[in-house]
């Protein structure tokens, strides 16, 4: 029936390769009856040639000019008949005036932005291309896993226990106990499944998985001599492009079946899969930097330019993605909504998503199209958007980010707050008590749930090393230790660095503990750093973005070295799921609003129902009204958690509760094992109901019933 | 001399279709002429995969096709022989749920019965 239709022949040939006129959308290469239809924009190109090669070669085996007739408006479209759509390797020529902003090269081959799949760096830190011919080459991929059941999970965001993840070092060690072929890959995650259901976590935050050049840098580490790796990857070379370096099956093309099976599942198990997406920035640098897509296509439209024709740096990474104009920020929806689409994504949390907020010259925009557009678009209506919510231009947008009561954000005070509360600062009280019941002062007129608390993650010191290392030790990385935060907030309990010191050793333990204790209780939505439940240490590094190396790859024997602190982890995870209470969706309001005897929240010190304010006050204590779960929705038991954050022991006086419920001990960060945690549901009864010493630098957590 | 070789056997109403060579974009096309009619025709299936070097994205799409196929009518395919390397791939590709898989012809067949 098909080939009754006119425009089912080819109309022209070139090199044995026959063509017509394509349709212009969609963009980019879509497999169709007959061939490939090729579609790319670009507003001002004179000139466009696709070029066409076999995967493997060298050189093209065609390339075709794509006649004037076939541009319809921006868009240049070819339909190719007879394309080997697995072997097919493609890209394009633009040639166009160089005024200013412009910076066409018709000598340069540049890939698809629309490109699904990327050759190139098939095998991780391979080069499979000469830079100079078509580094990077864009690919087809068929569009056709078999997803059988899988449907969106719809986990509330405010009952998310979210583990921030990196795709190849959670497997690339030895031992991990993962087959060679699939360590540090998609099939290696799979595997170890089975641990993040142990674990408890029912979310994986994936560090960037778009295709990235990991050979970009051209330092070397200054004390091995080794080439500096990107490994953390936040440079993209192709938006659409799952990266075959993370795939088993990624020398045989399969990256997007083998990532669709990952996270099939994960769905299986729960686990819901949110992508750390850079928007902001691209792998093509500043005016130094390589031309391997973007710049060569339409230079002054994807970059957002000064007036001088320079790029703007907000990124801090060379170039600006130029988000706001409307082509680009189509092209943004349109790779957010194929991941929703295609590969099931839950969510996306956006890299200095400040970035996208900026106007095309550059300033900030208090009403944003593009995050508008993703706000209400309605195929990612149910997934989480999570802003970083600040950029390197020195926009920071921590409780003010254009969210249309959607977007929650990276909680950066939460993290400093309970940091310098940990270390026994002063004048932290008052803040505390803002940062466990949800930040409302920064989300007045939003939600717990857009408080995403953390108090570790990929950037910054590893939770270990939080409490092991006053200062940063970057040297290693080959810029005389500059790089790297410097308001750390931590403190190394007495000795830099590793130390035999059982009162240091101890003290250290004591504190990671009561970091999860308290991160674990707060209200919004709690993010685990991975590695941190078998206290990872990248050794006082604090910026581990270029080592590919044992520094950053989880070692598994940790596991059993910090069995202890996984089982105190993993008991924290189990409790806040048990706990309605500790997950509510609404802002409290400090008061019995349903007449169960007390206030939703009210707050402690020393002394019940007296907390101490004052500056010099390093404790504080809250309670959490049972009945007023979830806003009355989902009755509870009561809980209680006080933090003694003081050199010395304290006593407590605990608020009485009404005659039927008693008090249990949950945890006690002071006590020594194995009384420091308890079985979720089988807590003893706290001996005294009225008061209980917290060991100095302790955490308590009570469950009245 | 083709890329790969297609031969088939019967035993006690099972069909043995046994592979020799490469399942790519260039011998697919063979490889489903020749599978279809078998689809059709049997409902229980030993795909020998023992003498197969390699199996490409196409290949393995494939032999899923004849798992639709012979879905149809509630049959089952068994796959046998691969070796390790075969195996991770298909597995982490996410093609390996969909079938029975044994080590050789042999055990596949007891498998059956």
């Amino acid at each position: 029936m098909l080939d009754q239709r006119i425009d089912y022949y080819p109309t022209h040939e070139k090199d044995g390769v026959k063509y017509r006129i394509g349709r212009p959308l969609p963009l980019g290469a879509t497999i169709v009856p007959n061939g490939v239809n090729f579609a790319i924009f670009s507003s001002a190109a004179t000139a466009c040639t696709l070029v066409l090669f076999k995967e493997g070669e060298l050189q093209p085996y065609c390339e075709i000019p794509i006649p004037s007739e076939f541009r319809i408006g921006n868009i240049f479209a070819v339909n190719v008949f007879d394309i080997d759509t697995e072997a097919l390797e493609y890209g394009f020529r633009f040639d166009g005036p160089n005024t200013p902003g412009n910076k066409f090269d018709k000598t340069k081959i540049v890939n698809d932005p629309y490109g699904k799949l990327l050759s190139g760096r098939d095998e991780w830190s391979k080069e499979q291309y000469p830079p100079d011919v078509y580094p990077f080459r864009s690919r087809l991929m068929f569009e056709d896993f078999d997803w059988e059941a899988d449907k969106p999970l719809n986990v509330a965001l405010e009952d998310l226990v979210i583990y921030e993840m990196h795709v190849r070092g959670f497997t690339k060690h030895s031992s991990s106990g993962v087959a060679e072929q699939e360590a540090g890959t998609f099939a290696g995650l799979r595997r170890k499944i089975p641990y993040l259901k142990e674990l408890g976590i029912n979310c994986v935050e994936l560090m960037p998985i778009f295709e990235y050049d990991e050979l970009e840098f051209p330092r070397t580490n200054p004390f091995t001599g080794a080439k500096l790796i990107n490994y953390w990857g936040y440079s993209t070379t192709a938006f659409f492009a799952p990266k075959a370096g993370f795939a088993a099956t990624g020398k045989f093309g399969m990256q997007g079946d083998e990532l669709k099976a990952l996270i099939k599942d994960l769905h299986k198990a729960g686990i819901e899969v949110i992508l750390d997406v850079v928007f902001n920035h691209t792998a093509e640098g500043d005016h130094r930097g390589r031309t391997l897509s973007f710049r060569g296509i339409d230079n002054k439209v994807y970059y957002m330019l000064a007036p001088d024709g320079s790029y703007f740096n907000f990124s801090g990474c060379g170039n600006t993605v130029n988000c706001n104009h409307p082509v680009v920020r189509q092209m943004v929806k349109q790779c957010l909504q194929y991941w929703v689409a295609e590969y099931h994504i839950d969510g996306f949390r956006f890299d200095l998503a400040s970035v996208l907020g900026r106007s095309q010259d550059g300033n900030p925009l208090s009403n944003p199209p593009l995050l508008e557009s993703l706000s209400y678009d309605p195929i990612l209506a149910n997934v989480k958007l999570i802003a970083e919510a600040w950029d390197a231009g020195g926009l920071y947008q921590v409780g003010s980010f254009p969210g249309y009561g959607r977007w929650a954000e990276w909680n950066g005070k939460y993290r400093d707050d309970v940091r310098c509360f940990l270390k026994s600062d002063p004048g932290m009280v008052g803040k505390m008590a803002l940062r466990v019941q949800g930040s409302p002062d920064l989300y007045e007129f939003r939600s717990n749930s857009a408080s995403i608390n953390f108090i570790t993650c990929h950037d910054g010191f590893t939770l270990n090393d939080q409490f092991s290392y006053n200062t940063k030790h970057n040297e290693a990385n080959g810029e005389n230790n500059n790089d790297g935060a410097n308001d750390n907030h931590s403190w190394n309990c007495g000795v830099e660095g590793a130390t035999q010191d059982p009162a240091i050793n101890a003290l250290r333990e004591r504190q990671i503990k009561n970091a999860f204790a308290i991160l674990l209780t707060s209200q919004g939505v709690p993010m685990l750093y991975m590695g941190d439940e078998m206290r990872r240490t990248q050794h006082g590094n604090n910026n581990a973005y270029c080592h590919d190396t044992e520094l950053n790859w989880l070692d598994w024997s940790l596991l059993d070295k910090h069995e202890n602190i996984f089982r105190f982890v993993q008991r924290c995870v189990e409790f806040r799921k048990s706990h309605a209470v500790l997950r509510s969706k609404h802002h409290f309001q400090n008061k019995d609003y349903l007449g169960s005897g007390k206030p939703d929240i009210t707050f402690h010190g020393a002394k019940a129902w007296q907390p101490d304010w004052s500056d010099g006050s390093r404790s504080l204590a809250f309670m959490l009204c049972g009945a007023h779960a979830k806003s009355g929705f989902l009755p509870d038991d009561d809980v209680y958690v006080a933090m003694n954050m003081f050199w010395e022991p304290l006593w407590f006086e605990i608020p009485e509760l009404d005659g039927k419920r008693k008090w249990h001990v949950f945890l006690n960060t002071g006590a020594n094992e194995p009384n420091d945690i308890y079985d979720v549901g089988r807590e003893p009864v706290l001996p005294d109901q009225h008061g209980l010493l917290l060991g100095s630098r302790s955490v308590v957590v009570l469950v009245g019933r | 001399m083709y890329a790969l070789e297609i031969s088939t056997s019967e035993y006690a109403g099972i069909v043995i279709v046994s592979l020799l060579g490469e399942i790519d974009a260039n011998t697919a096309p063979v490889l489903e002429l020749e599978l279809l009619p078998i689809a059709r025709k049997y409902n229980r299936i030993v795909l020998d995969l023992s003498a197969v070097k390699s199996v490409s994205s196409v290949g393995l799409r494939k032999i899923l096709m004849l798992y639709r196929m012979i879905k149809v009518h509630d049959g089952q395919i068994l796959i046998a022989g691969m070796n390790d390397e075969l195996r991770s791939i298909m597995w982490a590709a996410g093609f390996l749920n969909y079938f029975i898989v044994a080590e050789s012809v042999q055990m596949g067949l007891a498998a059956f019965e």
